[in-house]
Parts: C-alpha cells; sequence; structure tokens
C-alpha cells in the first residue's frame, strides 16, 4: 500500500535582493495514512516552508508531492476544491489565525459554508465545538475573549469543519502554557483516532515530539539530517545536530537529565539562510567536522532499517578511522 | 432543556450590548471627545433645525435693509447685522447647513470607491490593476485641492456641485491609499492565509476578513476629513468660488466681510469663529473614534 | 544561602490590578518576594498569572489604568514607589536594568548599535566621558557578553543581527547600568532551544562572575532548574510556594506545582500529560480564598474561606495551602 503523502526531491529556492535563499533544499520523506510524522528543526531550518508547500501556499520550485497517488505540486496556490477540503493547517500563533473582528461563529461559518454547502451551520458548528471540548456559549465570543488555548480549539475546529484527511500542524501548542499543551495535544490524538486523520506535526520541541510522533526527522538549513521511528530516534540519536538539540533542552527530572548527550559543545549559531555553508551545511558547529566536511554535502543514507543519518561519521565511504577517533562515546 | 436556536438569540443580544458598551467606555475615556461630539451633535442639530430656530430666517435668502445694517451685536442681534442688513447669527446657522452639506456629499461620493479602489489594489499587490489605480491616486493627491477646484471653476460656472465636484476629485486618493497601505499588511495575517487556503472568495476576503479591521482607522479619517472639507470649502468660496450669493456660507461671509475689518468685525469674526470650532469638534470627535478601536492594555 | 546577606531588592505585600471596562482586575494579591546580594531567583508562573505586573511595578513602568492598592517595594530598605522620579532614575542608571521577552524590543531599529550602546553608556555615567573611553566600554561589555567581532556588531543594525545575537546585545546593555540588580523576563523563550542554551550560560556565568543579583521570569521549569538558587511559584497573581530550586523540585508542596510538572511531557516518553483541567480565575471576581480552588483536586470547604498563609514546612520551603497547614484561628 503506498502512502498517503510521498515528498521527493521537494525544493523551495526564494529569489530575493540579496542572493537566493535556499530554503528547502532536496528533501524527500512519506507519511502513512493515519501516521504521525514529525518534523523537527529550529528557525531557518525550513520546516515552515514543507508545510506551506504541502498547503500549497507555496509552489514548489522542483520536486514532487504525491498525494493519495497524485501530484499535487503543480497546483501551488490554485488547488482544486478537493484538495483544499482534503489538507488543512493548523497555525502557530493562534492569535493571529483567527480574525480579530469575526465572532468564533462567523469563523467557523466560513469553511461549512465553502466545503459542506448543504450542511445546517449552525448545528454543525454546536457539532464542532463539542468535538474540540469547547462550551457552546463561546461561538459568540471574539478572539479576544478567549483564552489562548481556547482559540487554538477554535482554530482546529476550524480545520476539522471541511472534514479533511490530512493536517499540518505547525507547532501547534508553541505559543501556549504547557498547562494546556497536554490538553490540546490529547484533543488532537483522539481526533486522528475517530476520524482517521494524518498529520505533519511541525515543531522544535522534542520533548513533546518523543510522545506524539510515529516517525522524526530532523531538519537543518533546508536539509533532512537524520530520520527514524520515535523510539529508535530518542533511543540512539546518531547526528551530531540531533544529539546537540536534546543536549540543549531544559528538563527536569534527573531520568531525563541521563538521557540526554552529555559535554556536547555548543558553539556558534546557525548560518543565515544566504550563506549555506558549502558542504554539509552543519559543519561550522560541529565538533566532530573534519576537511571532508567542508567541501562535499553527505548523502541521507539508510543505516538501519529506517533510521537515515546524513552525515560523514556514518557514511560507508568516509574515513573510518577519523570517524572513530571523534565519535562520542555514549 | 432550552432550545439551542432561542438560547443563542438571547446571549447574541446582550453579547451586541456588551460589545458596544465597550466602544463606548473607550470613547468617553477622553473628556475632550465627549466635547467634540457634544458640539457636533449641537452644530447638526442647528444645521437640521435652521429654518426653525433661526431668529430671522429670511436673513438667509434674498434680503435687504439698509436701515438695519452694519449694526454691531446687541440682544436683537447676538452676532450682530451684516453691510445688507441681514442678521449674522441666522446667517452662521444656514452656513453651519451648506458646510453639512458640503461634507456629506463629498465623503457620500469619495469614501466608498476610495477604499475599494484601495482594498482592491491592496489586496491584488503587483498586478496591473492595482499598479494603474495606485498611479492615478499618486496624480489627484498631487494636484492641491484649490488648485482642482481652480482647474474645474475656470472650466465650468461656480456653482455649488461644480464645488463639491472638485473637492470630491481631490479626495478619493487619499482613502485609497489609507486602505492600500493597512490592506498590504493584513493580507499576510495569518486568518487571511487560512481563508484563502480554504478557497474563500477574493471578495469576501477583501471585504468581510480585510475591511472590518481598517474600519477604525477609516472612521476616523471620515471625521477629520469633515473638518478639512469645510475648510476647504471656506478657502474656495473665500476665494469666490463657493456657491453664489446670496447663499449663506461660512467662507463668503469670511471673505465680503473682510473689507469692513476692523470696524465691523462681527460680520467676519462670527463666521471665522463658527468655522474654527466646527473643524475643532470634528478633530477632537476623530480622536475619540480612534480610542475607540485601540487596543485596550488588558 | 548566608541569612545575613542584604536583600537587594524586597517586595512586600503589593496588591495591585487594572481597571477596565467590566470593571477592576484584581491581580495581585499580597505579593511578597526578595532577592538577596549575588542571588539568582526565579518565578515561575504561566501566562496572565501576575509575573510581569509585579515587574512592572517594581520598575515603575505600570500602564495608567493600573491600580496600586497597596504595599512596598524596598530597594536596600527605600520604598521605590515613594520614590521620587528623579531618584528611580538614578536607581534606573546605576543600579538595576531589565532584559525582556523579545530581543527586538529594546534595540532602535533605525540606529546602529554603535550609537545605541553610546547613548546608554554616556547616559548612565554621572562624569563626561571622552568619545574614545565611550568606546572602549562599549567594546568592553559587548566583549562581554560574548560577542564575536565587536566592531561588525557595532556597525550593524539590529535587523542584521540574529535573535541570539540581539539578545546578547540588550545584555551588554543591561550590564552597563545594572550593577546590582537584573531582571530577565523570559530572555530565551523567543529563541531556538541551543541559542536558548547559550544565552542562559552566558547570563550565569557573568552574574556569578560580577556578583549580581537577578530575578528570571520564566515559564520554563526546565530553565529555571538549571539557573536559580531559589524559587517563587506564581499563580493568578499570588505566590503559592518558595523553595531552594533542589528543594522544590525533589519535593513538590503545593498541587499547582505538582500539577505544573507533571504537564511536562518527558523525554523519555510516557504519552502526553494531560495538563492541568480548568482555567484561570478571572481578576473581576477572584476566588475569596485559595485562587487554585477552582482547579485543585484537593480542595476543602476551608481553601474558600480566606487566602491561605506562606507557611515554612521545611528548610526555607514555604507553600501556601491548607493542606499544610492546621487551620487558620
Amino acid at each position: 500500500m503506498s502512502a498517503l503523502m510521498e515528498i521527493s526531491g521537494l525544493k523551495k529556492y526564494f529569489k530575493t535582493r540579496a542572493g537566493i535563499v535556499k530554503a528547502v533544499d532536496d528533501i524527500s520523506f512519506e507519511i502513512e495514512e493515519g501516521s504521525i510524522m514529525g518534523l523537527v528543526g529550529e528557525s531557518g531550518s525550513g520546516k515552515t516552508t514543507v508545510g506551506n508547500m504541502i498547503i500549497g501556499v507555496y509552489r514548489p520550485t522542483s520536486g514532487i508531492i504525491k498525494y493519495k497517488g497524485e501530484d499535487i505540486s503543480k497546483f501551488g496556490e490554485k488547488r482544486p476544491k478537493w484538495l483544499r477540503k482534503d489538507i488543512q493547517m493548523v497555525f502557530q500563533n493562534p492569535a493571529s489565525s483567527l480574525n480579530p473582528k469575526r465572532t468564533v461563529r462567523q469563523s467557523l461559518a466560513l469553511p461549512i459554508s465553502i466545503h459542506r454547502p448543504g450542511a445546517p451551520v449552525t448545528k454543525t458548528i454546536y457539532d464542532l465545538m463539542d468535538i474540540v471540548d469547547l462550551p457552546t456559549e463561546f461561538i459568540d465570543r471574539y478572539p479576544d475573549e478567549l483564552g489562548g488555548g481556547e482559540k487554538q480549539l477554535v482554530a482546529i475546529a476550524r480545520a476539522l469543519a471541511t472534514e479533511p484527511t490530512f493536517i499540518v500542524l505547525d507547532e501547534p501548542t508553541s505559543a501556549l502554557d504547557v498547562s494546556i499543551q497536554g490538553k490540546i495535544i490529547n484533543i488532537l490524538m483522539k481526533l486522528r483516532k475517530e476520524f482517521g486523520l494524518s498529520y505533519l506535526f511541525i515543531t522544535h520541541n522534542l520533548s513533546l515530539m518523543s510522545n506524539v510522533a510515529d516517525t522524526v526527522a530532523i531538519m537543518y538549513l533546508g536539509k533532512i539530517k537524520e530520520v527514524a521511528r520515535t523510539e529508535e530516534f530518542f533511543r540512539q540519536p546518531l547526528h551530531p545536530y540531533t544529539k546537540l538539540l536534546l543536549s540543549s533542552i531544559p528538563v527536569i527530572t534527573d531520568d531525563e537529565e541521563r538521557l540526554k548527550p552529555q559535554k556536547i559543545p555548543n558553539i556558534g549559531e546557525i548560518s543565515g539562510a544566504l550563506h549555506i555553508p558549502k558542504g554539509c551545511s552543519f559543519h561550522p558547529r560541529c565538533p566532530f567536522a573534519w576537511e571532508l566536511c567542508e567541501d562535499v554535502d553527505p548523502p541521507l543514507l539508510d543505516l538501519s532499517k529506517g533510521h537515515l543519518c546524513s552525515c560523514h561519521l556514518y557514511s560507508s565511504g568516509s574515513d573510518s578511522s577519523a570517524a572513530q577517533k571523534s565519535q562520542v562515546s555514549e | 432543556m432550552i432550545s439551542l436556536v432561542e438560547y443563542s438569540k438571547d446571549v447574541k443580544f446582550s453579547k451586541i450590548a456588551h460589545n458596544y458598551g465597550k466602544y463606548w467606555y473607550k470613547f468617553r475615556n477622553n473628556k475632550l471627545s465627549l466635547l467634540g461630539l457634544g458640539l457636533i451633535i449641537l452644530f447638526i442639530a442647528l444645521a437640521a433645525l435652521a429654518p426653525w430656530i433661526s431668529p430671522y430666517p429670511s436673513s438667509a435668502g434674498l434680503y435687504v435693509n439698509f436701515a438695519n445694517s452694519l449694526k454691531p451685536p446687541s440682544l436683537a442681534h447676538p452676532f450682530g447685522t451684516d453691510e445688507l442688513g441681514r442678521d449674522v447669527l441666522t446667517r452662521v446657522i444656514f452656513g453651519f447647513r451648506y458646510s453639512f452639506t458640503l461634507v456629506g456629499v463629498v465623503l457620500g461620493i469619495t469614501v466608498i470607491p476610495g477604499v475599494t479602489l484601495g482594498l482592491v489594489a491592496g489586496y491584488y499587490v503587483k498586478r496591473w490593476f492595482s499598479v494603474l489605480i495606485m498611479r492615478m491616486a499618486d496624480i489627484f493627491v498631487a494636484v492641491p485641492p484649490l488648485l482642482l477646484a481652480l482647474a474645474v471653476a475656470s472650466v465650468m460656472r461656480p456653482t455649488l456641485l461644480h464645488v463639491m465636484l472638485a473637492i470630491s476629485l481631490a479626495w478619493w486618493p487619499w482613502y485609497t491609499r489609507l486602505v492600500y497601505s493597512q490592506t498590504t499588511t493584513i493580507r499576510n495575517e495569518d486568518f487571511v492565509r487560512a481563508a484563502r487556503l480554504m478557497g474563500a472568495s477574493p471578495i469576501h476576503i477583501m471585504f468581510s476578513e480585510i475591511l472590518p479591521n481598517e474600519l477604525g482607522s477609516i472612521l476616523t479619517k471620515i471625521s477629520l476629513d469633515a473638518g478639512w472639507v469645510i475648510l476647504i470649502g471656506a478657502a474656495l468660496s473665500f476665494v469666490g468660488l463657493g456657491a453664489p450669493p446670496p447663499t449663506p456660507d461660512l467662507g463668503t461671509m469670511i471673505s465680503e466681510g473682510s473689507i469692513y475689518l476692523p470696524n465691523f468685525w462681527w460680520i467676519s469674526v462670527f463666521p471665522a469663529i463658527a468655522v474654527v470650532l466646527v473643524i475643532l469638534a470634528f478633530n477632537l470627535l476623530g480622536d475619540g473614534i480612534r480610542d475607540m478601536f485601540s487596543s485596550s492594555i488588558r | 544561602m548566608d541569612e545575613g546577606a542584604e536583600r537587594i531588592l524586597e517586595v512586600k505585600n503589593i496588591m495591585v490590578g487594572y481597571k477596565v471596562y467590566e470593571g477592576e482586575l484584581k491581580v495581585l494579591r499580597e505579593v511578597s518576594f526578595y532577592v538577596l546580594k549575588g542571588e539568582k531567583v526565579g518565578i515561575i508562573g504561566e501566562s496572565a498569572c501576575g509575573k510581569t505586573t509585579a515587574m512592572k511595578t517594581v520598575m515603575r513602568i505600570l500602564p495608567s489604568n493600573s491600580i496600586v492598592w497597596g504595599g512596598q517595594v524596598l530597594y536596600k530598605g527605600k520604598n521605590m514607589l515613594a520614590m521620587s522620579k528623579k531618584d528611580v532614575t538614578s536607581l534606573r542608571k546605576h543600579n538595576l536594568s531589565m532584559i525582556f521577552q523579545d530581543p527586538s524590543s529594546a534595540l532602535n531599529p533605525v540606529f546602529k548599535i554603535r550609537q545605541q550602546m553610546y547613548d546608554i553608556i554616556k547616559y548612565s555615567s554621572d562624569e563626561r566621558l571622552t568619545k574614545e573611553e565611550i568606546h572602549e566600554r562599549a567594546i568592553h561589555y559587548l566583549k562581554e557578553a560574548a560577542l564575536p567581532e565587536v566592531e561588525r556588531i557595532l556597525d550593524s543594525y539590529p535587523f542584521q543581527l540574529s535573535g541570539g545575537m540581539k539578545q546578547r546585545v540588550n545584555i551588554a546593555m543591561s550590564l552597563v547600568s545594572a550593577r546590582e540588580l537584573l531582571i530577565a523576563d523570559e530572555p530565551g523563550t523567543a529563541l531556538d532551544v541551543t541559542i536558548e542554551d547559550q544565552i542562559m550560560r552566558l547570563l550565569k556565568t557573568i552574574v556569578e562572575r560580577e556578583h549580581i543579583s537577578i530575578i528570571l521570569i520564566t515559564h520554563s521549569l526546565g530553565v529555571v532548574k538549571g539557573f536559580v538558587d531559589r524559587v517563587y511559584v506564581m499563580y493568578a497573581g499570588t505566590i503559592v510556594e518558595v523553595a531552594p530550586t533542589k528543594s522544590l523540585f525533589s519535593n513538590p508542596l503545593h498541587p499547582y506545582t505538582r500539577m505544573l510538572m507533571d504537564s511536562v511531557p518527558r523525554l523519555i516518553g510516557g504519552g502526553v500529560p494531560e495538563g492541568i483541567p480548568g482555567v484561570v480565575p478571572s481578576y473581576l471576581d477572584p476566588p475569596k480564598g485559595c485562587r487554585f480552588i477552582t482547579r485543585c483536586p484537593f480542595r476543602m470547604d476551608v481553601c474558600g474561606q480566606s487566602p491561605p498563609d506562606l507557611r515554612e514546612i521545611d528548610q526555607g520551603h514555604y507553600v501556601a495551602c491548607y493542606l499544610y497547614n492546621e487551620g487558620r484561628s
């Protein structure tokens, strides 16, 4: 059975006055039906651009997005109605994703009137509010009369209003307090089960990711550096950037502290997207980099049963003694 | 169990009351705005009821009484009489009529097309018609309204209608510009993007999603503009391009009375004070409207 | 911590709120906290808990519709709320400073960093400095904030710098005047997690080396754990628990603290926690007793009657909860 969504060779380059910005540079992955794919990265990694291409905000510079077997990358913004209905998005900032001058009722009525023309509008809105566990009295409220979590639930209800199959979740809880995040995420998981949805879950929060996604992919400056099933990813992180990310997370229990890779030097910053370094884009910050890393971009190789990594430390063709020397002991 | 439909109707009504109450609260926060509002209401009332409340209604039309001319302010004539014996107070009250008519017509003609053009140009940025609209706006903005009116007057007879047309031509691009600059920013907001991705029609997006967020600045501008239109109208009348005599028009009164300064000062000064007050009132009102739409701290 | 050490800042029982259309928001209820010289104190709280209001009260930058019903803010013994504008300005010039969450907010986008650094140095110095001296000091502070290529930074506009670099510039600028107390309001929240890690390490190094007291405000338990000596937990405008960091994390007492810690998803897995059900109570009509009563699974009748006091349960570990009181008499 082929996957619900197949991305291959996806690229998005932006032409700016200062030069070409390679936001997404040759990305490939698959999302099975009913699964949650996690996309992790910091600012500038390109993860949001990937989401935007899937949802149709941008047309890819090159590459293919296959949805239900059909190439949808050719559409760009002028998507057919069935596609708009099927693929929805929940944005990061709940405050700006709802029109401050429209009530909840009006914001929810819009997708219903476009994609489900026969449906009884008010009743459908009430149903949606129930599904996301919001009191129906809220429908005449304006966004500024709702809390952050409540706004996000309205955004989720809006995405659900078209009866979609696939939802891109762009940092859905990053702007919310941690005590509310759980509720939102649990509702999302419940909805997935109930409606058989598939998610692309974009976030920079690895702790959250480890409990939500089935598969995790890490992006850095437009390229995927590592992909693996979640358990495998956290049990044995391979890429130096992954290890750096993990070691930077502020955790609160000693168990988690022990789990983090230790003593990974945190130097430098992500280079601007205009000046992506030659060779491996991570090498200026990598504590294990050597000459090869400055010249050649490492390929994304399958190292063991679906655990892919793009790093010369693991490339079979590289100088293995150098690799052994610089590898840190776990 | 209350039927869902009834329940929502009740909630809706009290919610609407609550929302308007919030606007009023923000408005009355500033005492000066209340003053502006009060003055405007007063002046509009005067203008509307002019024929019935002015002491000497005939002074507003063709009327001559040389025996009574150039009399200083007194109990019988609080603002005095002019060179033809007409009561200045009456003429000032009728002058408001003319001014507010001017405002109503000019803004009535210019706001809706101006805003619509701004929305279209701002939403469809970079398309050829957007560029065309904005360059046209640039052209009309570059010509001072007074010169434009003079140009119009030199081609056609200077009547009230032509004056209003001239001012309107000069006015519409300001709304287009205001709405254009706001629209280009708002169109990039997440909620607009969400509506676009949903497949909403451009008409819906422009008028139901973007425009409501711009109402605050548009209404504020309308209020401030009212003052400007009155001023420009008075300036045109002052140079003789306004309504023909004997129409009581504040600018004309100032102009005609200026040759009698300083001895018979009341003929020019009272209309001038009226102009100043009405413009001030619109400005204060505009401040209040702006406060109404500004987001509160909490 | 040395008990005899001087309390640089002591906030005593402040009651602060705002006047809005619907009425009065009674936000802060008898909030008290202090910072000793050289101490690192953290205030943990979620959004709308009043931590920003508390900081604005201390810095005297409350908005015009704010109401201060009572309390004192003592800076080395003197009440800042009663001070003249001149004295407060003097404090801001020489003793205390603040770093904000948004790295761009403290930087004027139309001036180069050079101009902004120079201005701050000139302004906070009482004596007249020569151009060379100002330049020397600018370099010195930027270097203290671990900025590389200092000359290039000075010649840059804020938009040319990354979030991490901007925050370092903010730190450098605050070091110019914060010789005694630094208030950091969510300094790393807007940054990537790897950069936040760098910034927090930098801050820690600096304040420890210079013996600057610091109040760190954040919603991230993990950040607070790795950084501060003592923690205040705030909920809905009240302080519910105070403890040395180790004590708080090994033995959280207040139900809110416990539930908050449970809400954080664990790196090792275990599913997504439910979080804390319910919502923060409205400040228009807050609960008379403990403000956590609407969401607390352990609530008792006494909790709704009057607010619980902060009681010391263990060495330096205080909690405001009737579960640990014998009840007020």
